[in-house]
């Protein structure tokens, strides 16, 4: 047998698909190369690479299609069969050229990307998507050419082997979720490990069914397929496998659900030492995965309804909603932040800051200690009608006030007596505006406090810098910061994904940071929920992040992967607040979203739910 | 004793559960020009591709020039010349690249013989498979089955769709390049009239098994049709031989195979008065056979 005129046969017979799949794989990174080099910055492709790429699995099974379809036609293959052709080294001939050929295809995007960056871009080129992002499509082409390939030998109709092919490759993917391997999260299982089990299954998945069709046309098998039922096993399978990753989005068990009773401004659960104190009225008890309320006072419309007013002033209170609880003994007290202002055009002109603590006497919350707070006050303007930075945090014993650049220490061991024991006016260096480069080594400026633990001011200052929000401040209930075997650690979240960034050192000004591992959001992620840049916090080495009708679990232990445990979502529902509980269970405080085209007597509703952590 | 070019013995195929072939038992001698009769459906193209080695028969087996089909596959297709039924070849390749890239599976491709051939079919070497007319199309299927020179040559149904023409045309081109050079032919067809002329040999295959299988000539002298009046009471299933029985108006015509004087006597005793005796051609005879109600459908 002549392999070369085999060879050239098959290129021929072959190069009009090649062409047309090259033409279609190149159409985006072209297309963005040209809207580049039209608005100057040179003909370059980076973000439409790997969407195109991504099509690569596809059109590799086309041409596995289009590979063997000439060649399996009743007629031709009788034809063919009746020559003395050798069929193994005929199809093995046949499978590698269009494999091959596959490969070069799905390359030319990757190399048109990166020899345009490298010519044209000055930026350079994200190294993160050579290394990530390229070798998953191309083992899974490799994979769904070998399937189609095969399914078409088998079935020899171009349309439902390429349908077959497609969707046993779909089928072997979303296996190992299926299999009890403890495979939770797509992106760090799968794309972030060095493959494992995935490259196992591929290589195998695409080495059988080579094999598979070697046999196949050896022996001339050949399954009549009919449309009608093979579009019935796609639907059932279709059905399999949005169940499967519905799971990946739906999967922390509710153990609880409790209505409660509707209420002005947004639910919060705030924590008191060793228990969650809902709405400032009632603790949360939790028996047994049940949820009930026992109110802290016997009148449940009690308040802390006590915040003198200043004639002619406005007020900025911290927290801006909840509260900071500290039990002292068989107390609780609450500590709150007012800081009085007047306008003056559209400035803000600050006068008094005080840090107040309120006992509860049996019935109802009264004031019990004032500190007067206002020497931090530096720079008493405002000019853009902001609101000034006023946060406080409850470290052991201390509490720690932040007003502008200026920091109050005050002793909260009998929260009935406040005494400042440090004041540093003024002293908090202007950090660096958010990076724009993540990838470079940067600075945070370190709180200047001596009362508190190097580890408590690391954490503050990196709270301040990035948890901080004028709007929505969780500086005293939460922390962005995470430490763990002496490793210092905090995490951003972004709209594309999750960051880890390790502080590698400090001095007596700064502590310096670097990015250390990223986990990107999938398509999934980003679907059912629009960001997570707000409500995320770091607790017993687990990150959660939520925002409307999601949240997520994250698993942030090892420095080099984050990978998700568990994503909980509730269509129509929004998460006003979380808890997390001593034992790990998760308390959500939820509103239903009304939808406002209909007309329901209980036109709003709230509940609690008590959730599973998951591990 | 002739030698066999190609021998097929108890040969069972079958698709799932119908079964094609029931015990197909075949000798081709060798340097004949073998017609392979049948209808449409009745097992043809089947023994011929279990012939070949494509399929593996259920039972029996099949021996092609002293080679067992399906255990030296390879070496049978090496000395056989095949041509199927309406053969498709890849359109895209043009006529001198189609049989080039066939001659890479011979290594004992003769490209003088082919070129002859190209120049006797009349074959434009650059036209693309596509482009050809239909005799164009098995002219080129026959030259790809013949230019390494076999020994054997398989012909399934090879002017199916030709015009009358074509046909004529084509088979002239058969009998000139095989009958010459001595070259074994089985030749399968349900157009008897186009084998009649050119086989040597015949054999007649209905529902999966060889119901007849001799050489033209005897076939022809053997089967032969009586016209008589027949007298009351008389069955013709009883008679020996019997293939067919038609009632013409008063007269009943009678095809009955192995015809001989004593068949001839017993028919001329069932006659009311004298009978006429008709040869038959090979059409009729293979219509007697496969479709002869054997007397049973008329007894008078």
């Amino acid at each position: 047998m002549r392999v070369s005129g085999i060879i050239h046969q098959q290129i021929c017979q072959l190069k009009w698909h090649l062409l047309a799949c090259l033409g279609l794989i190149m159409v985006l990174p072209i297309e963005e190369a040209v809207v580049n080099l039209k608005a100057g910055d040179g003909f370059f492709s980076t973000n439409m690479t790997f969407p195109a790429i991504m099509f690569g699995p596809l059109l590799a099974g086309l041409i596995a299609c289009a590979n063997v379809q000439g060649d399996l036609n009743e007629k031709r293959y009788i034809f063919w069969r009746s020559k003395p052709a050798n069929v193994k080294l005929l199809i093995s001939l046949k499978f590698f050229i269009g494999l091959i050929s596959s490969l070069i295809i799905l390359a030319c995007p990757v190399v048109f990307a990166f020899l345009s960056n490298i010519i044209w871009n000055k930026e350079g080129i994200d190294r993160m998507f050579f290394r990530f992002y390229v070798p998953l499509p191309i083992l899974v082409a490799i994979m769904t050419y070998s399937l189609c390939f095969a399914s078409n030998v088998l079935v020899r109709k171009t349309a439902r082997a390429w349908l077959i092919g497609m969707l046993m490759g779909c089928l072997l993917l979303v296996l190992p979720f299926m299999l009890p391997l403890d495979y939770k999260d797509f992106v760090s299982d799968v794309i972030f490990l060095p493959f494992g089990f995935y490259l196992a299954i591929i290589l195998v998945a695409s080495a059988a069914a080579f094999v598979f069709a070697l046999y196949a046309a050896q022996h001339d098998w050949h399954l009549r397929t009919n449309l009608k039922g093979l579009l019935w096993v796609v639907a059932g399978l279709v059905f399999v496998l949005m169940m499967l990753f519905s799971s990946q989005i739906a999967n922390i068990k509710v153990l609880h659900e409790k209505e409660i009773e509707p209420s002005r401004g947004r639910f919060r659960l705030d924590n008191a030492g060793d228990s969650i104190v809902f709405q400032g009225q009632s603790y949360i008890d939790i028996d047994k995965n049940n949820i009930s309320l026992r109110n802290i006072s016997d009148n449940p419309d009690d308040r802390i309804t006590y915040m003198p007013r200043m004639k002619d002033y406005s007020v900025q209170i911290y927290p801006r909603s909840g509260r900071l609880y500290k039990k002292a003994g068989n107390d609780v007290y609450s500590l709150v932040i007012y800081a009085y202002y007047r306008r003056e055009g559209k400035a803000r002109v600050y006068e008094k800051v005080y840090l107040r603590s309120y006992g509860f006497s049996g019935k109802s919350w009264i004031p019990v200690c004032e500190l007067d707070i206002s020497d931090c006050l530096t720079n008493r303007v405002n000019f853009i009608s902001v609101a000034m930075r006023i946060a406080m945090r409850l470290i052991g014993n201390k509490v720690v006030t932040c007003v502008n650049d200026s920091y109050i220490v005050v002793d909260a061991t009998n929260p009935g007596e406040l005494k400042r024991i440090e004041t540093k006016l003024d002293v908090l260096k202007k950090g660096r505006p958010f990076f724009h480069n993540r990838q470079k080594e940067f600075a945070i400026p370190l709180v200047p406090l001596e009362e508190i633990g190097l580890e408590e001011r690391i954490k503050l200052s990196i709270d301040l810098k990035y948890q901080y929000r004028s709007f929505k401040s969780a500086i005293h209930e939460s922390s962005v910061v995470d430490v763990y075997d002496d490793k210092i650690a905090f995490f951003l979240v972004t709209h594309e994904d999750i960051a880890r960034f390790d502080v590698t050192h400090w001095d007596k000004e700064k502590v310096y940071c670097k990015f250390s591992a990223a986990r990107p959001f999938t398509i999934l992620e980003v679907m059912t929920t629009s960001h997570y840049s707000d409500g995320t916090f770091v607790k017993n080495g687990k990150l959660y992040s939520f925002l409307n009708d999601a949240l997520m679990v994250f698993d942030i232990r090892s420095n080099r992967r984050i990978r998700r445990l568990g994503h909980f979502v509730r269509m129509n529902y929004e998460i006003e607040d979380m808890a997390v509980l001593e034992d790990g269970k998760i308390l959500l405080c939820v509103r239903r979203v009304q939808d406002p085209r209909k007309s329901s007597p209980n036109k709003r509703k709230w509940y609690l739910y008590l959730l599973e952590n998951p591990q | 004793m002739t030698e066999s070019a190609i021998t097929i013995e108890g040969l069972h195929f079958s698709y799932g559960r119908k079964q094609v072939l029931k015990g197909v038992d075949l000798e081709v001698p060798k340097g004949s020009i073998f017609g392979f009769l049948g209808r449409n459906g009745t097992g043809k193209t089947t023994t011929i591709k279990t012939l070949l080695g494509l399929q593996k028969p259920l039972a029996g087996r099949c021996i092609i020039g002293g080679l067992d089909s399906f255990t030296q596959t390879l070496e049978v297709r090496r000395r056989v010349g095949f041509m199927a039924e309406d053969q498709q070849m890849y359109g895209w390749m043009s006529v001198s690249r189609i049989i080039k890239w066939v001659a890479g599976f011979y290594p004992d491709w003769d490209d003088k013989f082919a070129d002859e051939l190209i120049e006797i079919l009349r074959l434009p070497k650059n036209t693309k498979v596509k482009a050809l007319s239909k005799g164009q199309n098995s002219s080129l299927a026959l030259l790809l089955a013949l230019g390494h020179r076999p020994d054997i040559v398989i012909l399934d149904d090879p002017t199916l769709g030709l015009d009358p023409i074509a046909r004529k045309d084509f088979l002239r081109h058969v009998i000139d390049l095989l009958q010459s050079n001595g070259v074994t032919v089985f030749f399968s067809s349900h157009l008897l009239y186009e084998i009649e002329p050119v086989a040597d040999h015949i054999a007649i295959l209905d529902k999966g098994v060889i119901i007849k299988a001799s050489k033209t000539e005897q076939l022809r002298e053997s089967v032969r049709k009586f016209v008589l009046t027949p007298i009351s009471e008389t069955n013709f299933s009883q008679l020996p031989g019997i293939l067919d029985v038609l009632k013409v108006g008063d007269n009943v015509s009678v095809t009955i195979e192995d015809c001989n004087e004593a068949k001839r006597t017993q028919l001329k005793g069932m006659s009311a008065n004298s009978m006429t005796e008709i040869a038959l051609n090979l059409d009729e005879i293979f219509e007697a056979y496969v479709i002869g109600n054997r007397g049973h459908e008329l007894s008078v």
